[in-house]
């Protein structure tokens, strides 16, 4: 019987062996199959920590986590690994290969694919990162975007149940990090896949259904783009900048606009503005 | 440094270039096994134009090939001229303080230097015409009898092309991190020695530095994509022998053969 | 003495004369006037990148000529007694924190005074006033640049930078890599150079948000190419040459423009920041309801 959550942690402690504190304090929350999950918080907040237990890249201290209905423990690991595909924030410190066809073959490698399938699925992955003109390029020779897709594709060469973003747009120019992010919205409509995303960004966050607040190793919210767009303290608070709808909506009200508090997403606001003008 | 080709890898798709890795690693290192038997101008000068014939083959423009291994002249022409004032026998045609120029030190100066453009030409043809991932996996199939002997083989050889994979990435950021220092006020390669040397610190620091992050973090990413060293891996690459390694195996041991008949 | 930047004919070519040859200027010709804050935008490998190392004569022009002040860069230009020019134009690279090497930021940040042969008994203050400038705390100055946070370590290079007192200070995407509050914490900083030491900024950066909001001057460059330099509002005006290139139009245009669509119409001349857009909002209310009241 496979459960309705993809990802369950209960009462998650961790500590590196040289601090004095808890990195991950008593954390605990489920996640749905198919739900996109932004994660937020300072540096230092224990995010990239998290990541790393969930995929068995550090060890538990105490509590547990399952994935996909296995628990993350030092014996399954291979199977964890296979349903979690990660892309982490530097895209030249995951380029394994050198040329583009070998480093997605790397996890295919790992996973003795043989090399009729190798062929067919790098074929099938570089279509979804449109990048099938690059096969046989190294890595020097692309765009930091262009390494980022590559990274993607690598990972979801393994069909993986979730993916994991590490930070993974913030290097890379905006065009790029659009481009990642729709060709990963797509890949997850299509493949009911589920996507945490570990960012600052607003643009991001807005793809997500949820989001957690991670303060000193604890989670200290589990809230949704709107609600956390619609408390300006919070938004300070996580150094997150207010999408641009709500700067524009600051503005106005402050200007004496009759316009609600509450937070409203760019087509909204059109709306909203329209209304006023044609009541006028 | 720009036109230094020492070491680099050009793509290309020429008969040299399609060669089986393995078997040109081999075959270049043989290569170099014959040298040390050439011993007279016949044996030299047929070797050399075995390396004409190869270069032209690789499609590889003589030019380009000539600038590139010019920075290593200077090297060459030092041995030669140690060799050339302090080897003796023979006729002597000069001689000052405790120097000599011999007919017998001349000889020797000119096979010398035959040695060494012979030995750089084919190691620069091997590594210009081949992928480092080539060459990684060439290491691996040549090492892989010492897997009898539990030598890590497969890792050593992702290691090299790992190793190989980052030098484009680390040579930018050697270029990079110099520029930044240079518009600090940094002059490299001005002054004394010791001054010199000092001012390699401000590159060499951050170069150590990032180049440990990089290994860090790619440690972390190959272990997420499932990769440890214990485990069976499948393949992607194969290097299939074909046809032109027969005629290339065939020619050089007919010149070798000829080296060996045609030697004093 | 000219009170400009001039590229006369630029070309570069890198690795002339090998099959690597890449041509990455063809032909610049550009006036950036000092004082100014002026971008450049464009694609990866358009050529933002070698411009910027022209400036400080890291690479040479294959053919023609630039001029910053005094000084007159060419292909004959040799190594030498380039420091004065490196004085004047100060250069931010990309994670300029990959640059840090010293024992200590004190030492760190005083690495480019030293160069530049400034003296001894004035590095104490320069190194503080520079910590000061980019808001560090003066007592992390004997700590390592390396057990610092990536936000602080940005900081401690750019005083680096900013403590040979350049008069033209080059950025090549600032703000890459840091989180919303970091990035805002640089730009704020730029712009107070620019405006209260009348620093001549010369910004490169993809976000299409930063350089309407700050500079004066846009320059667009694609594939080695100057396609077109001019004033900020007529560069993001121009959304046809924006769209040819590649280039993203600033958050505020485009809700500018959506808003046009949606037939609601406010003034001539796109908005180029949030603040702007909303005058605009709120003017053509005003006019809505006198028409109307």
């Amino acid at each position: 019987m496979s459960s309705n959550n993809i990802i369950e942690v209960k009462n998650l402690n961790f500590k590196y062996e040289n601090s004095k504190e808890n990195t991950i304090n008593d954390v605990s929350f489920n996640i749905k199959r198919g739900e996109w999950v932004s994660v937020i918080g300072h540096n230092g907040s224990g995010k990239s920590t998290l990541i790393k237990l969930l995929d068995g890249l550090l060890p538990i201290d105490s509590g547990s986590i399952t994935i996909n209905d296995n628990l993350v423990k030092e014996n399954n690991l291979d199977q964890i690994r296979k349903s979690i595909g990660l892309v982490f924030q530097n895209p030249d410190n995951q380029f394994v290969g050198a040329t583009v066809e070998d480093d997605i073959a790397f996890g295919l490698e790992n996973n003795q694919f043989s090399r009729n399938d190798m062929n067919v699925i790098i074929d099938k992955v570089l279509k979804v990162v449109d990048m099938s003109n690059y096969r046989t390029h190294e890595p020097s020779k692309l765009s930091g975007g262009q390494k980022q897709r590559i990274a993607l594709a690598g990972v979801l060469a393994l069909s993986p149940k979730i993916l994991i973003l590490d930070e993974a747009t913030s290097m890379i120019d905006p065009q790029g990090r659009n481009e990642i992010l729709d060709i990963i919205n797509n890949f997850r409509t299509d493949n009911n896949m589920t996507v945490i995303s570990i960012t600052h960004d607003v643009e991001e966050i807005k793809l997500s259904s949820r989001v957690l607040l991670l303060k000193s190793g604890m989670l200290i919210e589990d809230t949704n783009p709107y609600e956390l767009f619609n408390s300006v303290e919070n938004l300070e608070k996580y150094s997150l900048e207010m999408p641009f709808s709500a700067q524009l909506s600051r503005h106005l009200i402050n200007s004496g606009l009759d316009i609600p508090n509450s937070y409203m997403d760019e087509e909204e606001l059109i709306k909203c503005i329209k209304k006023l003008y044609l009541k006028m | 440094m720009d036109n230094f080709i020492f070491g680099r890898y050009m793509p290309g798709k020429s008969k040299i270039h399609s060669l089986n890795p393995t078997i040109k690693i081999i075959m270049s290192f043989y290569f170099i096994v014959i040298v040390f038997f050439a011993n007279n101008l016949i044996t030299y000068v047929s070797l050399f134009l075995l390396c004409l014939v190869a270069l032209r083959f690789s499609k590889i423009p003589l030019k380009f090939f000539v600038n590139g291994i010019k920075p290593l002249i200077i090297l060459i022409i030092i041995t030669v001229l140690l060799q050339l004032v302090f080897s003796t026998g023979g006729q002597t045609y000069a001689s000052f303080w405790i120097f000599k120029i011999t007919s017998l030190g001349l000889l020797s100066a000119f096979y010398i230097f035959m040695r060494f453009i012979l030995i750089i030409t084919i190691s620069t043809l091997l590594t210009l015409t081949t992928s480092p991932l080539a060459i990684a996996y060439g290491i691996e199939k040549i090492l892989s009898p010492l897997k009898k002997i539990h030598l890590p083989v497969e890792t050593i050889s992702l290691m090299i092309s790992i190793a190989l994979r980052f030098v484009p990435t680390l040579t930018d950021e050697a270029m990079n991190i110099m520029n930044a220092q240079r518009s600090r006020g940094v002059d490299f390669g001005s002054g004394n020695i010791i001054k010199r040397i000092k001012s390699l610190i401000p590159l060499l620091v951050p170069l150590f530095v990032s180049a440990f992050k990089h290994a860090d973090e790619l440690s972390i990413a190959m272990e997420a994509r499932g990769y440890s060293p214990e485990m069976k891996r499948s393949k992607f690459k194969s290097y299939p022998i074909e046809h032109n390694d027969y005629i290339g195996m065939i020619v050089i041991l007919f010149i070798s053969l000829m080296v060996i008949f045609l030697r004093n | 003495m000219h009170k400009e930047i001039i590229f006369k004919n630029v070309d570069y070519y890198y690795q002339q004369n090998t099959p690597y040859e890449h041509k990455a200027l063809k032909n610049i010709n550009l006036h950036i006037p000092m004082g100014s804050f002026t971008s450049i935008v464009g694609k990866t490998g358009s050529g933002k990148s070698t411009l910027v190392q022209m400036l400080n004569a890291l690479i040479k022009p294959t053919h023609g000529s630039l001029i910053i002040d005094e000084f007159k860069i060419t292909s004959e230009t040799t190594n030498k007694n380039l420091n004065p020019l490196r004085k004047k134009v100060g250069l931010i690279f990309q994670f300029p924190e990959k640059q840090l090497f010293a024992d200590s930021i004190k030492e760190d940040v005083a690495f480019g005074p030293r160069n530049f042969g400034v003296e001894e008994s004035k590095i104490k203050q320069i190194v503080e006033n520079s910590l000061k400038l980019v808001q560090l705390p003066l007592d992390i100055m004997e700590k390592s640049p390396f057990e610092i946070s990536g936000g602080q370590m940005r900081r401690v290079a750019i005083a680096g930078v900013l403590a040979t007192n350049p008069e033209i200070l080059v950025l090549d995407e600032p703000t890459v890599g840091l989180d919303p509050k970091g990035q805002k914490f640089i730009m704020n900083l730029i712009n107070k150079l620019h405006v209260e030491k009348n620093m001549t900024i010369i910004l490169v950066s993809h976000q299409m948000d930063i350089v309407a909001e700050y500079s004066d001057n846009v320059i667009v460059m694609h594939d080695g190419k100057m396609i077109k330099s001019d004033k900020s509002n007529v560069i993001f005006n121009d959304e046809k040459l924006l769209s040819r290139y590649n280039l993203e139009l600033p958050s505020s245009v485009k809700f500018y423009n959506k808003l046009v669509e949606n037939n609601i119409p406010l003034g001539e001349g796109v908005p180029l920041n949030v603040e702007s857009l909303s005058n605009q909002i709120l003017k053509s209310f005003s006019k809505g309801s006198k028409r109307n009241g």
